[in-house]
């Protein structure tokens, strides 16, 4: 188990103050600080059952039966949180093959999935596919700059959602790999790709600034270095603002801790993957003083 | 005096911050899903009739084979199978952006034969057990002497587009290149798989995502008859 701690604090203060390092402490009560808990997977890829003790790499590792074990506990330790999915939910036993996905929503449906991106595979059905299987699911799917107002997922897929948990509100949003060169064009049909960075600026500078977020959360599949296209985590990272947490997917990334990246202006925003299968669970805890709303602020690594 | 403004603006300074009580702390954790944690009785049942569903399924017929397809060298039906069906459904459902390309596959990774008789979903998840996905790797035409090289070596692979004899090595009518080779062939070789380092002078891989078993078992669904080919495309 890896903890870390960073804080977060107004701009207007920093600014040219040196704070001394005792400020900057966790408080010894964190228990009288408002708390958030974010819970993430990324390219579940249809593993619905634990790999075999004879696997030869994860043996005995994954299975949503036991993700879904562990959720329940930390649901009852915790009062906020908020379980999200960066994509890659379809293709990759014959659990798919067999039931299109089915059996995949219900199941994250169950496991009280608050929001979840589509990845490439994620069209592996086409999109009737999709809708076909989304039937069974309870939960948005945020894509930000795929525009399906041609096809039959057109007002079934959103650009954003915001939740609210206790005292806070956190928008998520998400932003997706290009689709023409990786997906069958029979799959995605006339669905439209926009460059995903400056996307991801206008949609969370209105999250922040407009809706008043406390946190902004970007579910991306563009993967954590470049892969098929030149869009990836750490430039997302590098080229935006007003973003605190990506949660990444695609590229099948086994972070061993969530990353701090520098963005547009010189804050620091959090990067973390969690490999694939459903093998962990990433877990990143929020801890909220009287943030003002609509203020800029930097992470600053304790 | 300067002092004391110094001081004080430390002071403000921290008091602000204080006052502020801006403060985010982010802890974060990674917490392994495994056979430590006890699964979910209600998602087991959940999961429970979709499990058995699909163990049946394995069993289910989907073709029938007039002759046993067995794996040889330097060409086998099975290998012939597996690159024909590949072809053709690439073909069928336009999944490449270029008509023209030659594919490659290896003996190696076709585990089992089809038998005489029946074809059921598990006859194909025994002969392709890999999760290996279709790809498109664009090569400099150089590389086709050391695909022939690599063959000659081996024994023989499963391939198409292109005919290999002693004495020559002609690609199929109709099929041209230019400047740059078009390889159809599973995500594991391009990576250098099996020692086939000339995917290393690749200018690009487009991988499809696209299972190879997938491909096969949709195959087989449609077009049900099947019957060994041997058409001589390598004769070493």
């Amino acid at each position: 188990m890896e903890r870390r701690i960073f804080l977060q604090k107004s701009a207007i203060v920093g600014t040219g103050l040196a704070i001394s390092p005792s400020l900057l402490s966790f408080p010894k009560h964190p228990e009288h600080l408002e708390k958030i808990t974010i819970l993430h997977t990324n390219d579940t890829h249809s593993n619905i059952e634990t790999f075999p003790s004879t696997h030869a790499k994860y043996p005995d590792q994954g299975g949503v039966a036991r993700r879904y074990s562990l959720l329940k506990q930390i649901r009852k330790e915790e009062k906020n949180v908020l379980l999200l999915d960066a994509g890659d939910i379809f293709q990759g036993t014959p659990y798919f093959n067999k039931f299109h996905g089915e059996l995949e929503m219900k199941l994250m449906s169950h496991m009280g999935y608050d929001c979840a991106t589509m990845g490439n595979h994620d069209f592996d059905a086409g999109l009737e596919g999709f809708l076909n299987a989304y039937q069974y699911g309870d939960f948005p799917f945020v894509c930000s700059n795929y525009n399906f107002d041609n096809t039959v997922l057109k007002d079934v897929i959103k650009e954003y959602q915001i939740f609210k948990k206790g005292p806070f509100k956190i928008g998520v949003f998400g932003v997706g790999v290009q689709l023409n060169g990786l997906v069958a064009k029979a799959n995605f049909q006339d669905t439209t790709v926009s460059a995903p960075i400056p996307v991801a600026n206008g949609i969370a500078k209105h999250l922040r600034f407009e809706e008043e977020c406390d946190l902004v959360i970007c579910l991306s599949h563009l993967g954590y270095e470049a892969k098929q296209f030149k869009d990836n985590d750490q430039l997302l990272a590098a080229e935006t603002e007003n973003i605190d947490l990506i949660i990444g997917g695609h590229t099948h990334t086994f972070l061993p801790k969530p990353e701090v990246h520098t963005n547009k202006i010189g804050e620091k925003v959090l990067i973390n993957q969690v490999g694939w299968a459903g093998l962990a669970l990433g877990r990143i805890d929020f801890y909220l003083g009287e943030k003002k709303r609509h203020k800029r602020h930097e992470l600053v690594m304790v | 005096m300067k002092i004391i403004q110094i001081l004080w603006i430390i002071a403000l300074g921290a008091g602000l911050w204080a006052c502020s009580s801006a403060s985010v702390f982010v802890q974060t954790d990674k917490v392994g899903v495994n056979t430590s944690i006890h699964p979910d009785d209600t998602l087991q049942t959940l999961i429970a009739p979709y499990k058995k569903a699909l163990a049946a399924d394995m069993d289910r017929v989907i073709g029938f084979a007039s002759d046993d397809l067995v794996r040889a060298r330097p060409e086998g039906p099975l290998g012939n199978f597996v690159i024909d069906e590949t072809e053709d459904y690439l073909k069928q459902n336009n999944v490449l952006p270029v008509d023209n390309f030659i594919t490659l596959m290896n003996h190696g990774s076709l585990r089992s034969p089809i038998s005489y008789g029946d074809i059921t979903v598990g006859d194909v998840f025994k002969l392709m057990p890999f999760d290996n996905t279709i790809v498109l790797a664009k090569l400099p035409m150089t590389a086709f002497d050391s695909i022939v090289k690599y063959l000659i070596n081996s024994g023989g692979e499963p391939i198409g587009g292109f005919q290999l004899t002693k004495e020559d090595v002609a690609f199929d009518e109709g099929t041209t290149f230019n400047d740059t080779l078009y390889v159809v062939t599973t995500d594991y070789l391009a990576n250098g798989g099996d020692n086939m380092n000339f995917f290393k002078q690749r200018y690009e891989v487009i991988d499809t995502g696209i299972l190879l078993r997938n491909i096969l078992l949709q195959q087989v669904e449609k077009k049900k008859n099947f019957h060994p080919v041997l058409d001589n495309r390598i004769m070493l």
